[in-house]
């Protein structure tokens, strides 16, 4: 059965890294790098389209030229340059290519623009300085690391408030089921506890700590 | 497709997944009730069964009382309507 990545897509928008990350067994991780949420109003959910560069804007061009839509552009700046790789008229292209966010494990600018863009943006730091056009990457997309965390081309990306989580591509489909199965459990307990329910009772807490009886979790 | 081959290639999922001889799972076992799939194995499994019936199911609409045996997995998600 072949589905479209906008219909996985428009799957994983109706979750959250939290939900994601429950259900992530061990076929994906939470992303620990020096990224921060610039848009923190808004999902990011998509495929990543990673690339490296050493600091110039060309392998990022290079990128947009081909990603495909509902992507997330990954990229990881390997040199130690402080530079923005990317401002307003990138994320603006971005926008225009319905892209799922980008990435940037480096320099940007523009931020008081970007969260009226509407594209899903994180990155290192900020500069009013832009980077160079430089020389064009080797390979794209290819491999990158944020943090420990290898993203390979097709590896999904989730970002919300809560952070950053990778899912191994193999297992998306899987993984975005069993999310949204856990999303409607734990809408069915809040509807319960909403109606009057007590959260210890639906969980035995207190045989589980006069008996040992074990405590339920159903969501 | 038909209910036995569809049956014996659930069956071989789960047991292969589980790690059980596939002797053991009958198509009106209930699945969880007898331990064969986790919450991982049941996501895994809506996924199987999609791809072989070629229908996507939808989670918002998924019910577990309908999908708890083989053999219900067949009439509510694979027959022909």
């Amino acid at each position: 059965l072949e589905i479209s990545t906008k219909s996985l897509v428009d799957a994983a928008r109706r979750l959250s890294t939290s939900l994601v990350c429950d259900r992530l067994y061990d076929h994906g991780s939470v992303i620990r790098a020096p990224l921060i949420n610039v848009t923190p109003g808004l999902l990011l959910a998509g495929p990543a389209f990673p690339i490296t560069t050493e600091g110039a804007i060309l392998p990022i061009l290079q990128a947009l030229d081909v990603v495909p839509p509902h992507h997330v552009l990954v990229i990881q700046d390997t040199s130690a340059s402080e530079r923005a790789l990317l401002g307003d008229i990138i994320l603006t292209a971005a926008r225009q290519q319905e892209l799922g966010g980008v990435v940037c494990l480096g320099t940007i600018r523009d931020l008081d623009e970007a969260p009226k863009i509407q594209v899903p943006l994180w990155a290192s730091g900020a500069s009013p300085q832009a980077a160079g056009l430089g020389r064009r990457a080797p390979q794209v997309p290819c491999d990158v690391t944020l943090g420990t965390t290898l993203v390979r081309p097709g590896d999904w990306l989730f970002g919300d408030r809560d952070g950053l989580v990778c899912v191994d591509r193999e297992w998306i489909r899987v993984i975005l089921k069993a999310a949204a199965l856990k999303g409607k459990k734990e809408r069915l307990y809040k509807e319960r506890l909403c109606a009057g329910e007590r959260l210890t009772e639906m969980m035995n807490v207190r045989r589980h700590l006069e008996h040992g009886e074990p405590i339920v979790v159903e969501f | 497709m038909d209910q036995e081959p569809f049956y014996k290639e659930v069956i071989a999922f789960i047991a292969a997944k589980a790690g059980l001889p596939g002797e053991v799972i009958q198509p009106t076992d209930h699945l969880v009730q007898r331990g064969f799939i986790t919450s991982l194995l049941l996501a895994e499994l809506i996924v199987f069964v999609e791809n072989l019936s070629g229908k996507e199911i939808d989670v918002e609409n998924f019910r577990l009382d309908s999908f708890s045996t083989i053999e219900k997995i067949y009439r509510n998600y694979v027959a022909p309507k």
